[in-house]
Parts: C-alpha cells; sequence; structure tokens
C-alpha cells in the first residue's frame, strides 16, 4: 500500500511539471497555432534568474524569477513571433528554433556551456512521513503548486471575460476579433500566463535537479510538446491529461522495470507513448478544429 | 452611413470584386443577392477588415475603414454575423453571448441587454449552460444573430443567415429580420435566395463575377425583366432557349 502511494505523489510531482510545461505550450499552440520550443528556454532563463539573485530572500526570488520568465515571454512574443503571426507552420516551428537556440546560446556567452550548481530551497529536501508515505517536502511543493496554477487557470478561464476571450480565441480568432477582442491583447495574455507556468515550472526544476545548464530546458519542453499531442493539440485539459500519463507511465516504469533496463527506461517511455498513438493518433481529448476559411 | 466606392478585392491573381460601389443609409435594409462566387461573402469581409482592399475605398459616418484592424472596425459599431455562423462550438450558449457583450460596462447592464435580446430568440434562452456545439443549425443561426445583436450594432452584416436551414427554420430567421427591420435597425444582408432577400429589404444590389449587374428598390426589381438576366447573366424563360433556373427560394 506505502509504495503504491508512494508511486502516486512520485507520478504526481513528475507528472504535475510535465502538465505544467504541456499547457504552457498548449496555450500559446491554441491561439497561434505556434508550437513553442523556446518554452524550455523560458525554463532555463527562470534557472539562472534563480541563480544570479542567491542569497536574496526566497519570497523575493521567487517573485523575481517569474516576473522575469513573464517579461521574457511577452518580450519573444512582441520581437519573434509577432511579426510572424499568420505565417505558414513551418515558418513558426523553425521561427521556434530559432529563439530557443539564441536564447541557449546568449546564456553559454555568459555562463559557459557546463552545468553550474545551484542550492535553491534545500530545506525542502528534507522528508515528510504522513499515511504511512515518505516523501521530500519538495515533492508535496510541487504538487501543490501544480494543483494551485491548474485550478487557478480553469477558474481564470471560465469565469472571467478575459478566459471567454481566450478560449473563443482560441476556437475561432477570426470570430472573436469580428467580436472585436483585440488580437495583440489576447495573444500577450497567453503568453504572460505561459510564462507564468514555466517560471513556476522553473523553480520547483532547478530545487529538483539542483543544476543548471543552457540547455537544461530543451528535455522538458519536448516532453511538454510530446503531452500536447497524446493529450490531443488545442485542448487544454488535454495538455493536462497528457502530461499526468507521462508522469505516471514514468513512475510505472520506474517500479516494473528491471534494474538493469532502468537506464533505458525513456525508450519503454516514448515506445509506449507510441503506441497510445498508433491507437488514438487525433490524441486522447479531441476539439473540434475552428473552420479556416477566407 | 456605409458608402463603398469602386472596391477591387484579391486573393492572389484571382479577382473576387472588380468596381463594386454600395451605399447604405442609417436605418435602411439593404441585400446584395446573387450566385454563387459572385462575391458577395467577399465584400463584406472587405467592409469588416478581415480581406484586405486592393483599390477603392470604404467609408463608416466619414472615416475610412480600409486598412483598419478586423477589432477597431467591430468597435465602430459593424457587425458581422458571418456564413457558417462561426459559433464557438466549445462553448456555452451563454459564454457566445457574453462574447457579443463584451463591450458593455458591468454585469448588470450585461444581464439586462441578454434578457432583453432573448425574448426576441425563446429557443435559446432556456439552454444557456448547453455547449454551443449541440446546438441545432437553427438555433445556432439565432445564436449568432443574438450574439450579434448584443454587440449594440450601428450596422449588422448578415452573411447568408438561410444556409444549411430547413425551410420552416428560415421562416423563422426572416421573421426575426423582419422584426429588426422594424426596429430600425440598419441591414445588410447577402444571400443567394433572392425572394426572400427583396422581401426582407428596402434595396438591393445584384452582384455576379464581382460586378454589380443591377441595383435599385426591391418593390421595382421584384418585377423587372432585367433581374434574372442580372442574376444568371443569361435571359430566362421559353424565349431564351435554356432550360429554366432553379428556384433559389
Amino acid at each position: 500500500m506505502s509504495v503504491f502511494l508512494q508511486a502516486v505523489v512520485d507520478a504526481a510531482s513528475v507528472g504535475g511539471i510535465f502538465a505544467l510545461m504541456a499547457l504552457g505550450i498548449g496555450l500559446i499552440f491554441g491561439i497561434v497555432r505556434l508550437v513553442n520550443f523556446a518554452h524550455g528556454e523560458f525554463v532555463m532563463i527562470g534557472g539562472y534568474t534563480v541563480l544570479v539573485l542567491a542569497g536574496a530572500p526566497t519570497a523575493a526570488v521567487i517573485a523575481a524569477t517569474l516576473i522575469v520568465v513573464v517579461v521574457l515571454a511577452l518580450g519573444v512574443e512582441r520581437v519573434a513571433f509577432r511579426p510572424l503571426r499568420g505565417a505558414a507552420m513551418p515558418t513558426l516551428l523553425v521561427g521556434s528554433f530559432a529563439v530557443s537556440y539564441f536564447i541557449q546560446h546568449v546564456v553559454m556567452m555568459s555562463y559557459g556551456g557546463n552545468t553550474v550548481g545551484v542550492d535553491f530551497l534545500p530545506q525542502l529536501s528534507e522528508s515528510i512521513a504522513f499515511g504511512g508515505v515518505e516523501a521530500p517536502a519538495l515533492q508535496l511543493v510541487t504538487i501543490a503548486v501544480t494543483v494551485a496554477l491548474l485550478a487557478g487557470l480553469a477558474y481564470g478561464l471560465k469565469a472571467t471575460q478575459f478566459g471567454i476571450d481566450m478560449r473563443a480565441a482560441a476556437e475561432d480568432l477570426r470570430m472573436a476579433r469580428l467580436l472585436g477582442v483585440r488580437t495583440n491583447l489576447v495573444i500577450a495574455l497567453a503568453f504572460a500566463i505561459s510564462g507564468l507556468m514555466a517560471g513556476a515550472v522553473a523553480i520547483v526544476y532547478v530545487a529538483e535537479i539542483g543544476v543548471l545548464r543552457p540547455r537544461m530546458g530543451v528535455q522538458p519542453a519536448l516532453i511538454g510538446f510530446v503531452a500536447t499531442v497524446v493529450g490531443g493539440m488545442g485542448s487544454l485539459l488535454g495538455a493536462v491529461v497528457g502530461g499526468f500519463l507521462i508522469g505516471i507511465i514514468t513512475v510505472v516504469l520506474q517500479i516494473v522495470l528491471p534494474l538493469e533496463l532502468r537506464d533505458f527506461r525513456d525508450a519503454f517511455l516514448f515506445g509506449t507513448l507510441f503506441l497510445i498513438l498508433l491507437v488514438r493518433p487525433q490524441g486522447l481529448i479531441v476539439v473540434r478544429w475552428a473552420r479556416e476559411r477566407v | 452611413m456605409l458608402t463603398v466606392e469602386n472596391l477591387h478585392v484579391r486573393y492572389g491573381s484571382i479577382v473576387a470584386l472588380r468596381g463594386v460601389s454600395v451605399t447604405i443609409e442609417d436605418g435602411e435594409a439593404v441585400s446584395v443577392i446573387g450566385p454563387n462566387g459572385a462575391g458577395k461573402s467577399t465584400l463584406l469581409h472587405a467592409i469588416t477588415g478581415v480581406v484586405p482592399v486592393a483599390e477603392g475605398s470604404i467609408e463608416h459616418d466619414g472615416e475610412s475603414l480600409v486598412g483598419r484592424p478586423v477589432e477597431r472596425i467591430a468597435a465602430r459599431g459593424l457587425s458581422l454575423v458571418p456564413e457558417h455562423r462561426g459559433i464557438f462550438a466549445s462553448l456555452t450558449v451563454e459564454e457566445n453571448l457574453l462574447m457579443g457583450a463584451r463591450a458593455l460596462s458591468g454585469r448588470a447592464e450585461r444581464a439586462a441587454e441578454m434578457a432583453r435580446i432573448l425574448e426576441l430568440f425563446p429557443a435559446i434562452a432556456g439552454r444557456l449552460r448547453r455547449p454551443a456545439g449541440r446546438l441545432s443549425g437553427g438555433e445556432q443561426q439565432q445564436l449568432a444573430i443574438a450574439r450579434s445583436l448584443l454587440t449594440r450594432p450601428r450596422l449588422l452584416l448578415l452573411d447568408e443567415p438561410s444556409l444549411g436551414l430547413a425551410p420552416q427554420v428560415i421562416d423563422l430567421v426572416y421573421e426575426i429580420l423582419a422584426r429588426l427591420r422594424a426596429e430600425g435597425i440598419t441591414l445588410l444582408l447577402v444571400e443567394q435566395s433572392a425572394h426572400r432577400a427583396l422581401a426582407a429589404t428596402d434595396r438591393t444590389y445584384v452582384l455576379r463575377t464581382g460586378r454589380i449587374e443591377l441595383s435599385g428598390g426591391t418593390a421595382e426589381l421584384r418585377g423587372a425583366a432585367q433581374f434574372e438576366e442580372a442574376y444568371f447573366g443569361f435571359e430566362t424563360g421559353p424565349a431564351s432557349g435554356m432550360p429554366p433556373p432553379r428556384d433559389y427560394s
């Protein structure tokens, strides 16, 4: 029983990070139809912000990290993606890769390509025992942060006019504009929320792994992207489901795989995801695409 | 008042409109009719800023709309009910209406305006919590019109509101349009169905292959001999030797 509960906590904390990554990518894709691979660099910049501010009060570090990443996301939208708006999918894709590599290499110029250690929130590595489970406090914090952000986003999307505007714009941007929705505003808002998610991931991820390097965001962004595809491209709920599903599969593989195969866990993970896509190529949750007609 | 003059619109090398001029006075109901592909939707899209204007002018109350973003034109009170209705299927009926009412200030005003508009549309009034995608075609059309009315339009542009609807439902939609016209709302109605459009408006323009072929008061046009020629591009009836045209009503 305790093994099971332990696994649930692991899956929820790992899956939560993937879900937040997927949501950050899915939110942008929903409105702009852009797969933002630079999302990983948002996380990475968040990580380096923590490093730069090391020693400052924790609350200040957290607030500053969130602000830096949100401003970065808004800046990337304004400088790189807005001029590309309406371009073909391959152009957007290459554009997002370009932004991703650009940010990585700017950081490399300042900090080099090697890993840098950062000791953030060390007090959270202590374990807390409850109900027969022992889990590091950080895992519980990660779960709490994920739940809070998901609940906040769900509320905002459902209960505010901005949220309704965003969902409408995601389904049919042209119709939303015909009803007075300002494109620049709604897209900027999507990037700001996406940045907030990336900033939150940065904080818990950096506390978890304790090292930084310029390419640290690539893997989480890739998994986040895979989660949006498995969950159903264009569906925010799908992105969350996909993220948690990848977390669950990861933890299950960690338990059931024989020791000598555990190093190759990701091969089994992506193999499983491939099988899921074979059965449901459209993803787990299908959205009705808005008609595109001129 | 809307004035369109010598409007040209191109999609790449395809010319969709070639020198179209249309005026709509405040309080007037005007229709543009013509066969499929005549450029009717393109005209509405050019007015609302959805497609770029290649040449010519579009003025609303003396100000040019050419080159303005879609949302700015919408903010001036030009509200398009597009072909296929443009319902947000994943939003509820109420959320769709809120998208129309988004410019109204305050919850109370929005609720009051929504209640007022919904009196015209009893079919959707009882289904506010439903996903809009689950409504029937006729209900979606009513929702689209209700949503546009909530923007308090100064000019309501309707793109083939009868498209894909059963005859009884079309009657219902046109009853609603008749009521709006009686209330003095300025209407620009685009239709393939000439008979209904003529009955629902004061003046009409016949558009074919991107040009206005004929225009005038609906009463005079209804009996006019040159009307069918303008619409179909050839004379009809036994004398012409051509098969009689399909009745598009």
